[in-house]
């Protein structure tokens, strides 16, 4: 039993080094849509309406 | 072995679903805001030099001066000084991208997706380069 | 030179009739197919071959004419490409002896292209007038006699990198050989400008003479003097090997330089970005520089009333005088003596540096920096080069400067006390700039730590900065007086974790403001209530005014505190204690007591900096 444990330890272990790569995996269609949202604004080839400053709704009281 | 190597492949789908679920990367910190605001100023200057051709879009996500002969010698220094400004920005940019999503070694991935987009996008006229390096007009 | 495939074909009639076509020509590397020579009116004697109207077919047709005499032993060659352009050859040979002169009027620059040292290059304009003679005898003597002028010349490379137009100038060029040429040249840049990547040389005169000797291993250069108009004459002599391609050796040296166009001609391109690339210099510089085996064996520079600002105005040093020198395999001494400057809004008086200089390390002796009515002291000031990468190391202190003259010189509200610190040591590598230990100022009688000061890419426009902030028993007193806050008596402490900057502005921090422990009167006025209140938004001030309290000035208190958690433009704030429906900020105590709750959890940072500027320039808080 005890040698089945350190077994299976060792083969999520092993598992894990050979799967280095799932860590640096690139979103590439995120990172596609994120450059297509800059690049729209630096070149202004959409002429987006800036969004207002969301308005302060902070209430102080004194008692 | 086969085994491990199934395992591993389901491992990335896993990984690779839940990452696109995850959606959209930040691109909304100070540091990116501040570059694309100067980048937007500076396209101003630099879009009649994509027009005219003197400077064209490279497939490594970067500007470079192509044909500057319709440029008055006087100026060519100027542009040259775009140039090299508007890529000291998109470095600047996709090393901030990449480390905003806190993974700094993503950086030349998102220069070549930005490449890519850079090309895509470019108005028609414009000059980009191809896979191959070389210069065609879009 | 070789020709491959002649063939003439000679019609002897009256006129005669003379073809020659010849399949493949090279000359020096370049080929021509299909040349053809046609004389419709030749003449062929016992001692003359002419040829008055003929035509040569070279892709391009040039009429031409020539006359050949074998017994003479000479050939008079003229091309006429255009009605107003002509290449006229003349040889004459005998025995060992060659005589050959060249006359050209207007001749197309265009026509030099393909014997170009640099083929990417191109004449596209310009006119050439050239007159040359060579002598070749026996006994490996010669002579060589050109003198050229160049109108209205224009060149370029395809990408327009390297190009030149209207481009005038003269060139003068004699040369003897007696076992080896001895050779005089000078030439005149007169009219025209030039952009070579990344120089541009304006319209100007500029004048260059040299005179030297050219022999198989190597090209000596005896003396040579460039004058640049504008910015000074220089000296040169040296040798080229012309075997292994490489400088022999070189000196150049220069007396009373401007320095300011001399930078911007040539230092200001190569300095794309960072500080060296917005700088305005002024004053005169004598110079000279020494190569040997192409490498740099030592440069010298003597800097005469020189000044250097900043354009965007951050920095700037006047009456600068300074002999600089740097030598291989040898550290030599350095002196700059600097009469004032600024930094930002703050004055620098005279000071002095002395630096050793060797190839891969700087070492600054202690030097002081004057500011104000203190100054700012640095020691252990070194550099190393490690990996073509410099890493500079130093520690420095701040002597008491008043904070009076500082608030002054930087048009902040009146302060009071003084301001110093120790700073331990600062490392700056590859644009990171560190600071090790603990940075201790001394300001509102509280005492300052900055732990963990850190900033990244320096130099470029996104550069970020780190750090933690510590201040304990900041005098209130003297705070809000400074600030015109309104009036609050007490101690505070503040402490600013992870504060992180970009641009030089907080984009996340973790802060916190308390009432420092310990025994002293706390005391806050009507006016400071209204002020913090109007912090978290209007209303608050209006609830007070309305209340039974507004008939008193000052009101006591237990604690002050409020913290704030920047994140993402928002500021996530908390008090002393949550209360129902928010958090305490200020804890009454005494007799009148009063407390301020605050009860927006989340305020934009931006909108909160608005609000603090409102309300510490003095102004009465906006009541809506």
């Amino acid at each position: 039993m005890q040698k089945r444990v350190v077994g299976s330890v060792g083969a999520i272990g092993l598992l894990l080094a050979g799967c280095v790569t799932i860590n640096i995996y690139f979103p590439a269609a995120a990172a596609e849509k994120a450059a297509d949202k800059i690049i729209d604004e630096v070149w202004q080839l959409k002429q987006e309406a800036k969004p207002a400053a969301p308005a302060a709704e902070t209430k102080g009281e004194a008692k | 072995m086969n085994k491990w190597m199934n395992l591993c492949f389901i491992g990335m789908l896993a990984f690779a679903s839940a990452a696109l679920a995850a959606a959209d990367l930040e691109i909304n910190t100070p540091a990116i805001t501040a570059l694309k605001n100067t980048m937007q100023a500076r396209h101003g200057q630099l879009a009649p030099h994509y027009a005219s051709g003197a400077v064209g879009l490279t497939r490594d996500g970067n500007v470079a001066l192509r044909d500057a002969s319709s440029v008055p010698l006087a100026a060519r220094q100027s542009v040259n000084g775009l140039v090299a400004d508007e890529n000291r920005d998109r470095a600047g940019l996709y090393r901030e991208i990449a480390r905003a999503n806190g993974h700094p070694e993503w950086e030349a991935e998102v220069r070549s997706t930005f490449a890519q987009r850079w090309i895509d996008k470019a108005a028609s006229g414009w000059w980009v380069q191809n896979a191959g390096g070389a210069w065609v007009r879009k | 030179m070789s020709l491959r495939g002649i063939s003439a074909q000679l019609t002897l009639s009256a006129p005669s009739k003379l073809d020659i076509t010849i399949a493949q020509a090279t000359l020096q590397g370049r080929e021509w197919r299909k040349l053809a020579l046609y004389c419709p009116d030749a003449r062929i004697e016992r001692d003359l071959i002419e040829c008055r109207r003929g035509l040569l077919d070279v892709g391009e047709k040039f009429p031409l004419t020539f006359q050949y005499r074998p017994g003479a032993r000479s050939l008079a060659l003229t091309l006429f490409p255009e009605s107003t352009e002509r290449w006229q050859a003349q040889l004459l040979w005998r025995g060992d002896n060659l005589a050959a002169s060249l006359e050209v009027k207007n001749g197309k620059a265009a026509r030099l292209n393909p014997w170009l040292p640099e083929q990417s290059i191109r004449f596209n304009q310009g006119v050439i007038d050239l007159t040359g003679k060579l002598e070749w005898g026996v006994q490996a003597r010669g002579k060589l006699d050109v003198s050229a002028t160049l109108r209205n010349g224009g060149f370029s490379d395809a990408a327009g990198t390297r190009a030149g137009e209207k481009l005038a100038g003269t060139l003068t060029l004699q040369a003897v050989r007696a076992d080896t040429w001895r050779w005089k040249v000078s030439t005149a840049w007169r009219e025209g400008e030039v952009f070579w990547q990344p120089f541009y040389i304006a319209p100007g005169e500029r004048r260059l003479s040299a005179q030297g000797s050219w022999q198989d291993a190597q090209a000596v250069v005896d003396q040579a003097q460039l004058e640049w108009a504008g910015i000074g004459t220089a000296q040169l002599s040296g040798a080229w090997n012309r075997a292994a391609g490489r400088i022999e050796h070189l000196q150049v040296a220069a007396k009373s330089l401007a320095l300011d166009p001399l930078y911007r001609t040539f230092m200001k391109p190569w300095a794309q970005d960072g500080v060296l690339s917005k700088l305005t210099l002024s004053g005169v510089a004598d110079g000279a520089i020494t190569f040997k085996q192409g490498a740099l064996e030592e440069a010298n520079l003597v800097i005469r009333q020189g000044g250097l600002k900043h354009e965007e105005k951050m920095f700037g040093l006047a009456g600068i005088d300074a002999s600089l020198a740097w030598q291989q395999n040898q550290a030599r001494e350095n002196r700059i003596n600097v009469s004032s400057g600024f930094v930002g809004k703050l004055p620098l008086g005279a000071f002095s540096v002395r630096a050793t200089l060797a190839p891969d390390r700087v070492s600054v002796a202690p030097l002081t920096l004057p500011i104000l009515d203190g100054a700012l002291t640095m020691e252990g000031v070194e550099a190393q080069r490690e990996n073509n990468d410099w890493r500079w190391s130093l520690s420095a202190a701040l002597q008491p400067i008043s904070m009076q003259r500082l608030s002054q010189a930087l048009q902040l509200p009146a302060m009071h006390g003084t301001l110093s610190a120790v700073i331990p040591q600062v490392i700056y590598a590859r644009q990171s700039l560190t600071v090790g230990g603990a940075l201790l100022f001394k300001v509102f009688d509280g005492a300052v730590v900055v732990t963990d000061l850190r900033a990244t890419d320096l130099l470029s426009p996104t550069p970020h900065g780190y750090a933690n902030i510590d201040m304990r028993n900041l005098d209130l007193d003297l705070l809000t007086r400074t600030f015109s806050f309104g009036n609050i008596q007490g101690r505070l402490d503040v402490a600013v974790n992870a504060l992180e900057l970009f641009a030089w502005r907080p984009v996340k921090f973790d802060a916190k403001v308390a009432s420092s422990p310990g025994e002293y009167p706390r005391k806050i006025s009507q006016r400071a209530v209204e002020n913090i209140t109007s912090l978290g938004g209007a209303g608050g001030t209006a609830a007070l005014q309305r209340s039974f309290l507004r008939f008193f000035d000052q009101f006591g208190y237990e604690r002050i505190g409020l913290s704030c958690r920047l994140e993402r433009g928002m500021c996530e704030m908390a008090g002393i204690e949550d209360v129902p429906q928010g958090y305490l900020i200020v804890k009454g105590g005494g007799i009148p007591a009063l407390s301020v709750i605050g009860y927006n959890r989340r305020v934009g940072w931006e909108e909160l900096l608005a609000r603090i500027q409102r309300a510490t320039q003095g102004g009465k808080p906006i009541v809506q």
